[in-house]
This record gives C-alpha cells, structure tokens and sequence, in this order.
C-alpha cells in the first residue's frame, strides 16, 4: 500500500501515437519526491547530450510531487521541465492552479512526452484512461477560446487545462505553458518545447487519488494555516503580490528603465493597491488554498482586459512598468493579458521590450528596425505593440522572440552591455546590487537568473534552527554570506520537489509533517534536505554535461555598475568578490573549482552514482 | 537633529506619525538609533540614509534624514513581523494605516 502517489508515470510518444504506463517502485519516490527530482531523473537518463531543444528528441516532463494533489494549502503545483531553448541548459518551471492535483486524482505522478506529433494534437486523461486527441481546430487560437472547445469536446465541463497559445506555437523562446488559463510555468521557455511537438495541450479530469497516510494531521496542519491567516498571510490574502512597489523605490530593488535607473514616478500608481482599488474585481485561489493571493481584473476601457486571465503579479507589474518607464496600470494590465491568451512569460516579455528600448534611445535599433514604432522607455502603445509582434514573431517581434541574449547578439554594436540576462534567461525584478546573495544565486542556479527559491537578502539574514545565528548583513558576499545562501536552498529547493508553493509559509518542521502525513514515510529534516541537494546536484550535472562551465556562473554587466540616481547609485556588485563567493560556494557544495561539477564523491554520498557514470566521473578526476 | 521617517507598518515606531526628530551623541550609528525606537529591532527592517542604502554601522550626522521601511518579499512587505496574534479589529487598523 501506497500512500500520496499513484505509482504511475505516464509515457507518451507523440510521434508514433503510442501511450504507456511505467511503475516506479517506491525507492524512486523516496529518493526523488516528485518535480525537479523526476525531471532531472528522466532529462539526465533520456536525453543525449547536445539535442535541439526544439527538436523532437528532447522531452518534455510533467512532474507533480509526493504532496500535490494532497488536501494542503500550496498542494496544487507541479513542475514542468525540459532542455531549454532560450539557454540551452537545464530547463524547468513550477506552476499552480489546479492541474497539478488533478493529474495526481486522474491516477498519474507524471508525464513523460517525447518525439513529436504530425500535426496538432491535445491529450485528453480521465481517470486513468488516456487519450490523444486531434487538435488542428485549436491550433493558433488563444487558450481560453481553445479550453473552452475542449471542455465541449471532451464533455467536461470542470477538465483542467495545461495549454500553448500563438507563443508557444511559434516557439518564441520564453514561452510559458498557462494551467487553468492564469498560472504559469513561466520560465525558460517550457511553452516553446511544448510547440515544437505539436502539443497543444494537456487536458486532465479525475476524481481519485491516492490515499492519505495521515489524513487526521492533514486537516490539523490546514486548519493552522485557516486560524493564522491574518497573522501569517494577511497582506498576501488581502493584496497578492506587488503592494510594496513604493517601498521598491525607496530601496533601489524596482528595477527601472531595464535596471539602469531609480527615479520612477509615482509608483504606487502600479501597485496591488491601485489594483484593489480601481481594476480588481475579485481575488481567487489555487487548489485547497485560503491564502487566495491571485488577482483578478477586468478593464473595458481604453483596452479590454478579460478576467478569466487573471491579474498581474508583482513580476508582471515591474517588468512592463518601472522596467520599462511605464506607469500606466491598464496597460500594464493588458500586457499581462496579452501574455496569458498567446503563453508568453511576463518576466522575459517585458524585459526583452526594455532592452529594445534601451537598443532604440541609443540609437542600436532604428526606426527602420522597428516598421516606424517609436521604441522609447514610457511608450505605452510602443509596448503593447511590441508584446502582440513577439507572440506572432512579425518584424522586430520575430528578433526580440530569440530572447535577449540572442536579439543582443544579432544586433551587435556593443548591444550586450544591454542585455540583463545570466545563461540567456532574463532577470527578473529584484536587484543583486541591493541583494548579493540573491545575485550568486543568479551567476550559479541551473535555469540562468531565478528568483524563486532564491536567497533574498533583505529578507532573510538568518536561519536559526539551522545554525546560522548571527544575521548575516545585506552587503556580505563572503563565506557567511555563501553558507546562508547555500542553506536557504538546499532546503527551499524541496518545495521544487514536493512541490510546494511558495507563498504558503509552512516553516521546516511543517514540511517535514506533511511529507510523514501524506506518504506514511518516517522522513526527517535532514532527508528532504538531501532530496533538495540531489535534485541540485542533478540539475548541476545536466549542465555540465551540456558544456556549462565556471565562466557561464556569471552576473550581466549592468550589476557590475551603480544605479543612475537612488539609494544605489553609489554601490554595485564587486566582480572580484563574486568570483569568489562562486569558489566557497563551490568547494561547500563538493564541486570541483574548474567547472564547478559535482565530484563523483558528492553524487556517491548522494546515492546517485549513475550520474556520476553520465558524466564520466572516476573516483581519480574527484 | 536626525529626522527619521518611517513607511507602512512600521510608523507605529514613530507613535503612528510619517516621521519625527531625534537627537543622537556624537558617532552614533543606525544600530544606536534601532535602539532608540524600541529594544529589540526585526532583521528585516531596511534602512535608507540621505537617499542611500545604509548599513547598521552607517554613522549618522547632524542634520541626516533617516527611512525605514520592511523587506520585500514577493514584492510585498511582510505583513506582521512579531507573530502577534490580533483580532481582526487590529487587523482593520493596521490595515487602514499601511495604505493610508
């Protein structure tokens, strides 16, 4: 008897029509929890090295964990995963809503999919049964249009929905796959990958599921979350993100005119306050969560917002606002939506238009360049435009859809010292010259410059149950800057594995409850702490095997300056004490000083010597 | 004098007002005015001097005007730093202040 998973990964080969049932046994589940666990597993052990990303030999993993699905606030995620195409690295974005759950309650633990498909095509999973479903008539539309043919199609009105729109179809390299219409897994392009097989989407109804070990503790953990919500998660639940913008300013983190400035107008003018007070019609929740922090809005004028797209998060607000000197809250509102009906990531979205902007004021990009726009910072219309040519890859949209490392590379004329991006993803809101920690995890996390899971240095300076005492100051890159830093993740990097979101505070002996809760396992700290460092680890290892190397652990030379105006104009990340952090995080993290790979003792102790084969690591080279 | 100006949740420091004076001796550091405001300060309280990131050693100067505000996090303050428990009336009211 099993408790919190199925025991089933679903294998389907788009290519051949083919589907299977694969059954892990329980050590795999054990060893790899679920999300970025699994997809390391099925991305190190399936995929040869130097694949296009977009090709159809590499695969694409719907990875859920051992808690989702479970009655839990923050249960509802899962983890997709992939070679990226927009940094040819390890790919993966976690997501929430409901889909998640429902492919656990639909009997399954994850989807393996590979080759490609004809022509286009959706799954259709129902309890157990699988079906590969014809989808010429949904291709090209935006994906409340095509979920709600599905749902007719299929006869079921409540199926959940992991679709591409017009991004994902075109491949543009950032884009996203969106569950229910308005959570995405944003990052590294999982949307492009799921383009390139023909996939439109994955279409999920189910009323099992596995079994509770513990149901009794489950009902008392979520009834701690109901009793504190306003002592733990009253601002989340009241705003959702993005109601510190003027806090942002005051502190040089809102990045502004793409990161270069600090000056920036009324910036409460884009918070989720103006939100609550002018556009907002409603917060909704994810899957079993009173926390409901996601945003609703609808607009009629001068643009019209459709509410089943949600709301802008904070990302979404800095990165087509202050990121590109724009403080207009509808628009930045339309973008938002734009971005959900066509699949495209806001973080690299707006981030790619304000390095288009900054490329046009220095004269890089011309008006020849962009068909006569007028690509200014604060152009609102400019903007907007911009984001529809992206998703349709028309004129200048078909260069800025590479992402900005390309479109900087093709433009030329010293374009690179505009473009914010570490390994090709582009930075999202929050600035290493104000956070340094934040900024290592930038140079050396495996999908380029994450934020999530992440050291945010104003925030946590600390971590007593683990050791680390004494706070550790905001301008420290040292060793206690690096030990704090590698703490934080190899512990947080768990909820990448269980999966577990991230505004749902549950502490660590919290998490360690549900894991016994839900699986029946005996598991402690220190195991899912291990769980988190192999998974780490195995990221790493992909990485490496695809060539990355100490050089790539490295920060956009914006960082390296001070801002313009502000609270940072005189400070900026040292190089020298950067590259320095990377060599004590390195030797903590049993890596060699060269490459920054795992040591075959590392990956031993870790218990997953066969990637120590795939790299073709002796116990001699360690 | 040092003037001291205080955002959100955080004005309660300052008996609930935007900002107030404050006279420190000679070499007195952020960490001295901490202090002053109340015993034991939250690590994440933020501190901004003339217009500049500053740290707990910064040394404050006559005539310095002082900010302190919360972290962010997810681009949102924290909203309750001590886990006190309130009622829901004090909820209302810290609310009313924070956007206020």
């Amino acid at each position: 008897m099993t408790f919190g998973y199925n025991r089933q990964i679903l294998r389907v080969d788009l290519t051949r029509r083919k589907i299977r049932v694969e059954k892990p046994p329980e050590s795999f589940y054990r060893r790899y929890f679920g999300g970025r666990g699994v997809v390391t597993y099925y991305l190190l052990k399936e995929l040869g090295s130097a694949i296009d990303p977009l090709g159809s030999r590499n695969i694409l993993v719907f990875a859920p964990g051992v808690v989702t699905g479970a009655p839990i606030p923050g249960g509802g995620r899962n983890s997709v995963g992939a070679k990226s195409p927009l940094t040819g690295a390890y790919g993966e974005a976690e997501v929430g809503g409901f889909w998640g759950a429902e492919l656990k309650h639909a009997g399954f633990d994850g989807i393996v999919m590979k080759g490609r498909a004809k022509s286009p095509v959706y799954l259709w999973i129902h309890d157990g049964e699988v079906e590969i479903q014809d989808a010429q008539h949904l291709w090209g539309l935006d994906i409340g249009d095509s979920q709600e043919i599905i749902r007719k199609d299929v006869g079921e009105r409540l199926a959940r929905t992991a679709q591409i729109g017009k991004g994902g179809e075109e491949m543009v390299r950032f884009a996203c796959i969106i569950n229910d219409l308005k959570h995405a897994a944003g990052r590294v392009g999982m949307g492009a990958v799921m383009g390139s097989k023909n996939l439109k989407a994955v279409a999920v109804r189910g009323h099992g599921g596995p079994e509770m070990a513990n149901p009794e503790k489950l009902k008392e953990l979520t009834r701690w979350i109901v009793d504190n919500l306003e002592e733990e998660h009253g601002k989340m639940h009241e705003y959702g993100t993005g109601a510190a913008m003027k806090e942002g300013v005051l502190s040089g983190n809102l990045p502004t005119r793409n990161f270069r400035d600090a000056e920036f107008p009324d910036p409460e003018a884009i918070s989720a306050q103006a939100i609550k007070d002018t556009v907002r019609i409603g917060m909704e929740a994810c899957y079993f969560c009173p926390v409901r922090c996601k945003k609703v809005v609808k607009i009629e004028e001068p643009y019209a917002v459709d509410p089943i797209y949600g709301g802008p998060e904070y990302e979404t607000l800095a990165a087509f606002g202050s990121n590109c000197g724009i403080n207009d809250l509808k628009a930045i509102c339309k973008a938002n939506e734009l971005c959900q009906r066509s699949t495209l990531d806001t973080i690299s979205t707006g981030n790619v238009i304000a390095f288009a902007m900054e490329c046009f004021e220095n004269k890089l990009l011309t008006k020849t360049d962009t068909h006569g726009i007028n690509l200014t910072f604060g152009n609102v219309e400019a903007m907007l435009q911009i984001v529809e040519m992206i998703a349709k890859r028309e004129g200048i949209g078909d260069l800025l859809a590479e992402g900005t490392m390309r479109a900087a590379e093709r433009i030329g004329k010293g374009a690179e010292k505009f473009a914010v991006h570490v390994k090709g993803e582009e930075v999202p809101m929050h600035d290493p010259r104000l956070k340094r920690g934040l900024g290592l995890g930038y140079s050396v996390k495996p999908t380029g410059a994450d934020h999530m899971n992440n050291l945010h240095d104003t925030w946590t300076k600390k971590m007593p149950s683990f050791g680390i005492v004494e706070p550790v100051p905001l301008e420290d890159l040292g060793p206690k800057k690096v030990r704090l830093y590698m703490y934080k993740v190899n512990f947080e990097i768990i909820k990448n594995c269980l999966l577990l979101c991230d505004f749902v505070h549950w502490d660590e002996d919290q998490i360690v409850e549900i894991v016994r809760a839900v699986t029946g396992w005996d598991s402690n700290l220190w195991e899912i702490m291990k769980v988190s460092e192999r998974s780490i680890n195995m990221a790493r290892a992909f990485n490496i095997r695809e060539g990355f190397t100490r050089k790539d652990d490295w920060l956009p030379d914006r960082f390296f300056h001070p801002q313009t105006s502000g609270p940072l104009s005189d400070t900026a990340v040292d190089p020298r004490k950067l590259e320095n952090a990377k060599s004590i995080y390195y030797s903590m993290m049993g890596w060699d000083q060269e490459r920054g790979a795992p040591t075959r003792a590392k990956l031993e102790e870790l218990d997953i010597p066969w990637v120590a084969d795939k790299l073709g690591l002796s116990w001699d080279a360690s | 004098m040092i003037q001291v100006k205080a955002y959100g949740i955080l004005k309660k420091h300052l008996d609930g007002k935007d900002k107030a004076e404050f006279s420190l001796e000679r070499g007195s550091t952020v960490s001295n005015l901490f202090r002053k405001l109340r015993k034991t300060r939250s690590d994440r309280w933020m501190v901004v001097v003339n217009g500049k990131i500053a740290t707990e050693n910064t040394i404050l100067n006559e005539g310095d005007i002082v900010s302190i505000f919360e972290a962010i996090a997810g681009g949102t303050c924290t909203w309750n730093l001590e886990k006190r428990k309130f009622s829901r009336n004090a909820f209302l009211a810290e609310y009313v202040n924070m956007v206020s």
